[in-house]
């Protein structure tokens, strides 16, 4: 089921970013641009944090590299027919990149799925498909405006996590199999 | 008659529990001979629908050489509050904590690892809080020692930043 709902996600954002099997966005600004359209099932979110800019880029860089850096299994049994049971292993690579500017910081998520027949039906960037960017940047000296462009599914419990860095409430990294 | 088949199948029983638990998964418990240096506690919240889900989770301890290979050397399961476990001080070990989910209507299960590099002070103990609370997991390391830095956080460090000598 959960393989199932990741692959629709694939699938579907393939659809609404790039128009049927046109390019998937090749860069952070191209999926910015490509979720600011408004785009089927994705997200733009806004907030500003009492934080300075420099904490939370800190913050940002340090979780991202503890946090958002790794490969995933997922495994899903399901049943068939009468005793059989189904296996189905997704291997997914969270590769994040944290640039680090003077008034920007830009947290950008790629996911590169490896699963036994996927097909991927729009051209995969260097370091897998876009599927968060999280921008910090300041605004006064202890107010730092974040922005989110995400899906608006299968992405609950790293928002959850990456607000949570931003305003300090959060400590620990997100599940990634969830 | 009955009472020879009950027997069978609790010996049946039995056998299949050992090899459950001692046999395919390729973990082994780990000795915990050392002086115990660390204070492991735990806490496990499961953000499963009507909490039918579990989650549990482990320490896998390596020794790690002067070339930054490792070597295995167990797991401890992490139950309850508080865990003391012991590993050698002085010497670098790189300690992986699992975090394993699985939900009983979705058929799904995921494990999530979160490792650090540790090098024990001798005469000092360390505080580890490992978490898992509706899918946010944490750990965190604490050396304990005494006067003025009575209590430091320790840094995590990955085996990528092991310096081979």
């Amino acid at each position: 089921m959960k393989k199932f709902i990741n692959l629709l996600i694939i699938i579907v954002l393939g659809f609404s970013l790039s128009g049927c099997f046109g390019a998937a966005p090749q860069s952070a600004e191209e999926y910015r641009k490509a979720i600011g359209a408004g785009g089927f099932l994705t997200k733009f979110e806004t907030f500003e944090v009492n934080r300075s800019y420099k904490k939370v880029s800190k913050i940002f860089k340090k979780q991202a590299k503890k946090c958002l850096n790794m490969s995933v299994k997922t495994t899903t049994s399901s049943r068939t027919g009468y005793g059989g049971v189904m296996r189905q292993v997704m291997i997914t690579d969270y590769n994040t990149k944290v640039k680090v500017g003077k008034k920007r910081t830009e947290l950008a998520v790629q996911q590169h799925h490896t699963s036994a027949g996927m097909i991927k039906l729009s051209k995969e960037p260097e370091g897998g498909y876009f599927f968060l960017v999280a921008d910090a940047t300041r605004i006064g000296k202890n107010k730092t405006k974040i922005d989110i462009y995400s899906p608006s599914i299968g992405v609950k419990t790293m928002l959850k996590a990456i607000k949570g860095w931003a305003t300090g409430k959060v400590k620990g990294c997100p599940d990634l199999t969830k | 008659m009955q009472k020879k088949l009950k027997r069978n199948l609790s010996l049946g029983l039995f056998i299949v529990a050992v090899f459950l638990i001692s046999g395919c998964s390729g973990l082994k418990t780990y000795p915990n001979t050392h002086k115990k240096n660390l204070s492991i506690s735990t806490e496990l919240k499961t953000s499963a629908f009507l909490g039918l889900g579990s989650v549990k989770a482990s320490m896998h301890i390596y020794n790690v050489d002067s070339k930054c290979q490792t070597e295995y050397m167990g797991t401890v399961k992490l139950y309850g509050k508080k865990t003391e476990v012991g590993i050698p001080s002085g010497k670098t070990s790189f300690l992986s904590f699992s975090f394993d989910t699985s939900s009983f209507f979705g058929g799904t299960s995921g494990s999530v690892t979160n490792g650090t590099l540790l090098k024990p002070r001798k005469g000092n103990t360390y505080d580890i809080t490992a978490t898992y609370i509706d899918d946010i997991y944490n750990v965190e390391i604490f050396r304990i020692g005494k006067g003025r830095y009575k209590k430091q956080e320790v840094e995590s460090r990955s085996l990528s930043e092991c310096k081979a000598k």
